[in-house]
């Protein structure tokens, strides 16, 4: 259908975001199922995208079947906006669906990520989706897909604890720090995956939808709002987050996650936030709060 | 005459705006059924024949199609309902209750028999049905009390006319987790969720304005 736009340009002749409305309604129904049964994965039948797997399809999928014209997108890979991936995702439905962008997370409806949860707390207004790569926390344990759906339905997680605890014995405590396993509303076993451990905090709660597509898996499963989500421990072990030593060598910020960036072949490296925007943000707050100093010390 | 008239119907009264419209509509059910009894409100984009209300029949547009089947759970529905969701969708008439996806019930009176509808199975509990049950309205009625996923503490739904035995037929519905069917209620203005995963704690008799949220 061609599109009569108001400077009298004819759009091309694709689907509102890309897809077309069966397969839009498809995913819709796998995720109304994965919203009823938290943590389970729903299988459903992945397009060919036009764009590699890897590149999150997934997650473009589900994004493109719930995104509407009064959504704001932001698109953040490693927590930043301006990645080859983020942007290239953002220039995609800036053109199929024509929505508005944005790189402030308190600004999107809808969030679209890979590796990271934004620092900033989401509201009940937005939504998450995470593009997932390997959605089966079970996975490296058992391979065969008829196995883990029966280790999920008989809820038969010790598998799952006797790795972890394998990590302890290795290496005093449980080594794992991307794709943490979870449980999702006291029943199923969930990959955050490929988040770092460190966000798996803010998925407990979490006052946001938080919805999950893994394009070459074929899965969808989802987070509802104000919703358990612990991170697998034990008594003896109990889970700990990343801590790191120094703060953001950008913005001064402590508790945020950061990155190490290597200045030179010298070895020289400082450590600085993986989320982009709250970096800027603090950065602006930083400054402001130096100029309301240098005013007071003017003035006094 | 031959019933010119029904077959008539069923091609009108579909959304306007296929794609904009189902894509408004999701976003209301799926807010609904993320956060189980919150009342979300949604515009009537349909004008279907009775006793579908439109907001019923934008349900079916939105999540229904060949892929899928559904079933009109009460005897009094007539045909016109029928040939408009066939029409209009394109999904199939299940030849049986049990074997249905979506399910259409008017007002409450047939929902206590929910063990006998499609609930998928340990391995596979996305394979059940859906219900899609009009009710007068969220203002009066019982008052249910609701825990679980997508509720923060906890969450107050009023409901007209569901029967006697609804309390305990959703508590087996609730006890079959991660089994079991998932209800979407509807007025005349708004959605409201009730999934397998939320647990009915409370029911009361008590008359008061529901609390309303959300658009
Ligand atoms: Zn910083």
């Amino acid at each position: 259908m061609n599109d009569e736009v108001g400077d009298g340009e004819v759009l091309a002749s694709y689907n509102f975001a890309y897809l077309d409305e069966q397969t839009k309604r498809m995913i819709r129904r796998a995720i109304l199922k994965a919203i009823a049964i938290p943590g389970y994965q729903v299988p459903f039948a992945s397009r060919e995208m036009p764009m590699p797997y890897g590149w999150g399809t997934g997650g473009v999928q589900v994004t493109a079947a719930i995104i509407g014209p009064e959504d704001t997108l932001k698109v953040i890979d490693q927590g930043a906006d301006d990645t080859t991936n983020a942007v290239s995702i953002r220039a995609f439905f800036a053109k199929t669906a024509r929505v508005k962008t944005t790189m402030q997370t308190g600004k999107a409806t809808l969030i679209q990520t890979r590796h990271r949860i934004p620092e900033e707390a989401l509201t009940n207004d937005q939504i998450l989706v995470y593009q997932v790569p390997i959605p089966e926390p079970l996975r490296f344990l058992e391979p065969r897909e008829t196995e883990t759906r029966k280790m999920h339905g008989l809820e038969e997680y010790g598998l799952m604890h006797v790795k972890l605890y394998e990590d302890i014995a290795k290496n005093g405590h449980i080594a794992t720090t991307y794709a943490y396993p979870v449980k999702v509303a006291g029943r199923y076993v969930m990959d955050p995956s490929p988040t770092p451990k460190f966000d798996n905090p803010k998925m407990n709660q979490c006052e946001a939808l938080q919805l999950f597509g893994a394009g070459r898996e074929k899965r969808i499963y989802a987070v509802p709002p104000y919703t358990n989500v612990v991170s697998l421990d034990f008594e003896d072990h109990p889970f700990e987050v990343t801590k790191f030593e120094e703060p953001c060598a950008l913005c001064g910020s402590e508790g945020a996650y950061l990155d190490e960036v290597i200045l030179d072949d010298k070895g020289h490296k400082m450590f600085v936030c993986s989320d982009t925007d709250y970096c800027e943000k603090q950065q602006r707050k930083k400054m402001q709060n130096l100029g309301e100093e240098a005013k007071q010390r003017a003035f006094s | 005459m031959m019933g010119q008239l029904p077959m008539k119907d069923a091609y009108e009264g579909g959304f306007e705006n296929p794609v904009f419209d189902s894509q408004n509509t999701f976003r209301a059910i799926m807010k609904a059924m993320a956060e189980p009894g919150l009342i979300v409100f949604c515009k009537k984009m349909t004008m279907p024949p009775n006793p579908l209300l439109p907001l019923t029949a934008a349900a079916f547009l939105t999540l229904c199609d060949e892929d899928v089947s559904f079933y009109l759970a009460n005897e009094s529905i007539n045909e016109a309902a029928k040939n408009w969701i066939k029409f209009q969708t394109g999904a199939r008439l299940a030849s049986s209750l049990s074997e249905a996806g979506f399910i259409f019930v008017d007002s409450g009176r047939s929902l206590l028999n929910l063990e006998v509808l499609a609930h998928g199975t340990d391995e596979c509990p996305d394979r059940s049905a859906t219900l899609i049950v009009q009710t007068n309205g969220f203002q009066t009625g019982d008052e249910f009390i609701l825990e679980g996923p997508g509720i923060k503490t906890r969450r107050s739904l009023f409901i007209e006319g569901l029967p006697e035995g609804f309390l305990k037929a959703w508590t087996k519905n609730v006890q079959r987790f991660p089994c079991g069917v998932d209800i979407l209620f509807v007025s005349s203005d708004g959605f409201a969720g009730l999934p397998r995963s939320t647990r009915i704690v409370k029911k009361q008799n008590i008359k008061r304005n529901a609390n309303v949220c959300c658009g």
